[in-house]
């Protein structure tokens, strides 16, 4: 029956095309940087481009390698080759370690170009922006889509550096947009809209997609959806009843016709920090301080927000590649570190006995840290004072630099848990830090 | 291969006022001088209230990269780290 309605769908695929796809003109823009970390690595050191360049997470034979440049890529090491692995694959390769404010920098360089162009810019990730030019100053100007993408690209060049190129898609939505960034790396321009899906579609896999995984991918197949085109092509009802099961049948349904459904601006819902440890540990006094600096970073973050905490959850991976999680509510919402560290530390002490390679705290369920309820349970140690205590560690801490004060779990734990960029985690970049273009550095000197 | 250096260092530095920025022209390293070639990255770290600019460049020559740290608090140059055909 399912497969019998494909069939039917597939042979009446341009009657089921037409009337769903947006046909208005693509005004969506997906840019991404290639290879950002290592490209930027390239760019600070001119004598590495061109070469093999490999940024791994720490400095130890199985640090797993976090970005790899293109010529690196082309000798087969890319994300989760070890440091052992990349240096036998390539011995002159280079590798640094993950230098987070500098690609701060390169993603505040990024957005400030895009925001000569438009306001409408949202970051998706350290390297990759989603654009909307409807109304702006350029396509009022009568400049195309691409003229328009070859200008970001020159821009980027001038201002975030040289050596740093990037991808640009066009299309009706995001979706569709960003698959057209990931045409051509890793210098592309693509449009994908209604006049070319079906041809770029024909020549892509279901993974090729943004948004589909193997999972996906294999429930797809198992109703005999086995390409882009299928996909395209499948009828709303059996994407919504047998393939997703749900609402995000229908939203696919729509994303595929070139539909914004993915402009909400995702919410906060998590505070968190997370450490892959270098070496196999189980010293439980190394997991504590370890813990107690993951706790003192996340508080430092949730009290420049103003926010207070009522949920915790503590994740760890052991040696043996197994995971284990655990979270629970307080009565009393979390504020300064000592809280954290101490519930976090109650809850790591119900994962399972061995070596842990990863380890994580998040906090969430947030409301707004004043005005405080008092707790008829904390005695004479109230929040005032607690937070009192808190807010002035942050104080000497913002005069004199991180962890100047910390609490006293903490040490043995200095050099651990390193600023780390994660992927998702933007909203604490401002912007960018110098007046003038990078190219100014570039004249040569008096 | 990189090697971490941080030792303060004596560098010459180019303002301009126009163009609102700086650039280190020579350094004098374990006494000897070195010309610098132009800045390929520039960022800025917090420490405290003290704002570093960390500048990312080569000699004037090729030969060596290093990240130089200008430290705007306390007017120190640091060399952080170097970077040679070693």
């Amino acid at each position: 029956m399912k497969a019998n309605r494909l069939a039917q769908a597939k042979r009446q695929r341009t009657t089921v095309l037409d009337p769903g796809f947006n046909a208005a003109p693509p005004r969506t823009m997906h840019i991404d940087l290639n290879s950002c970390f290592a490209t930027i690595e390239q760019q600070s050191n001119r004598r590495q481009r061109g070469r093999p360049v490999a940024v791994v997470a720490y400095d130890h034979p199985n640090g797993i390698v976090l970005a790899a440049s293109y010529e690196a890529k082309a000798l087969g090491i890319g994300l989760g080759t070890t440091k052992r692995e990349a240096q036998s694959i390539c011995p002159g390769i280079y590798i640094v370690e993950p230098d987070p404010p500098k690609y701060r920098e390169a993603h505040r360089r990024f957005r400030s170009v895009l925001e000569g162009f438009t306001s409408a810019v949202d970051a998706k990730s350290i390297d990759e922006f989603t654009v909307n030019m409807e109304g702006s100053l350029s396509i009022a100007a009568g400049k195309t889509m691409e003229e328009i993408g070859y200008e970001m690209k020159q821009e980027v060049y001038r201002q975030v550096g040289e050596a740093v190129r990037c991808n640009v898609g066009i299309g009706p939505n995001r979706f569709l947009a960003k698959l057209a960034a990931g045409l051509h790396k890793p210098d592309g321009l693509d449009r994908v809209d209604a006049h070319n899906v079906e041809q770029v579609f024909a020549g892509l896999r279901l993974v090729d997609l943004p948004g589909i995984n193997r999972r996906f991918n294999a429930r797809l197949r198992l109703a005999g959806i086995g390409s882009p085109l299928d996909f395209l092509a499948a009828p709303r009802e059996l994407l919504r009843g047998q393939v997703f099961h749900g609402i995000v049948g229908h939203y696919w349904w729509l994303r595929l016709r070139g539909w914004e459904i993915d402009d909400e601006p995702t919410k906060r819902s998590t505070i968190g920090h997370q450490y892959a440890i270098p070496r196999h540990e189980r010293d439980p006094e190394h997991i504590a301080a370890i813990l107690a600096k993951l706790s003192e970073k996340t508080g430092r973050r949730l009290r420049s927000k103003g926010l207070i905490a009522r949920g915790i959850h503590v994740s760890v991976r052991q040696a043996n590649y197994n995971y284990w999680g655990q979270g629970m509510r307080v009565d009393v919402p979390m504020y300064a570190t000592a809280d954290i560290f101490r519930h976090s530390r109650r809850l790591f002490e119900q994962s399972p006995d061995g070596e842990i390679t990863l380890l994580s705290i998040g906090v969430h369920d947030f409301s707004p840290a004043h005005p405080e309820q008092l707790s008829f349970f904390d005695g004479e140690r109230s929040l005032s004072r607690h937070h009192a205590i808190a807010d002035a560690m942050d104080t000497i801490n913002n005069r004199y630099g991180e962890f100047v004060v910390r609490p006293a779990g903490m040490f043995g734990a200095e050099t651990s848990a390193k600023d780390a960029i994660a992927f998702g985690k933007l909203e604490d970049i401002g912007p960018t830090t110098f007046l003038e273009p990078h190219r100014t550095f570039y004249d040569e000197a008096p | 291969m990189v090697t971490k250096v941080q030792e303060s260092v004596k560098v010459l530095t180019a303002f301009d006022d126009r163009r609102l920025s700086a650039r280190p022209i020579q350094m004098v390293w374990n006494e000897r001088a070195y010309r610098l070639g132009p800045v390929d990255f520039l960022h800025a770290t917090q420490k405290g209230v003290e704002r570093v600019y960390h500048f990312s460049l080569g000699e004037a020559a090729g030969g060596m990269y290093m990240k130089l740290a200008f430290h705007s608090h306390s007017m120190v140059w640091v060399l952080e780290e170097i970077e040679d055909e070693g």
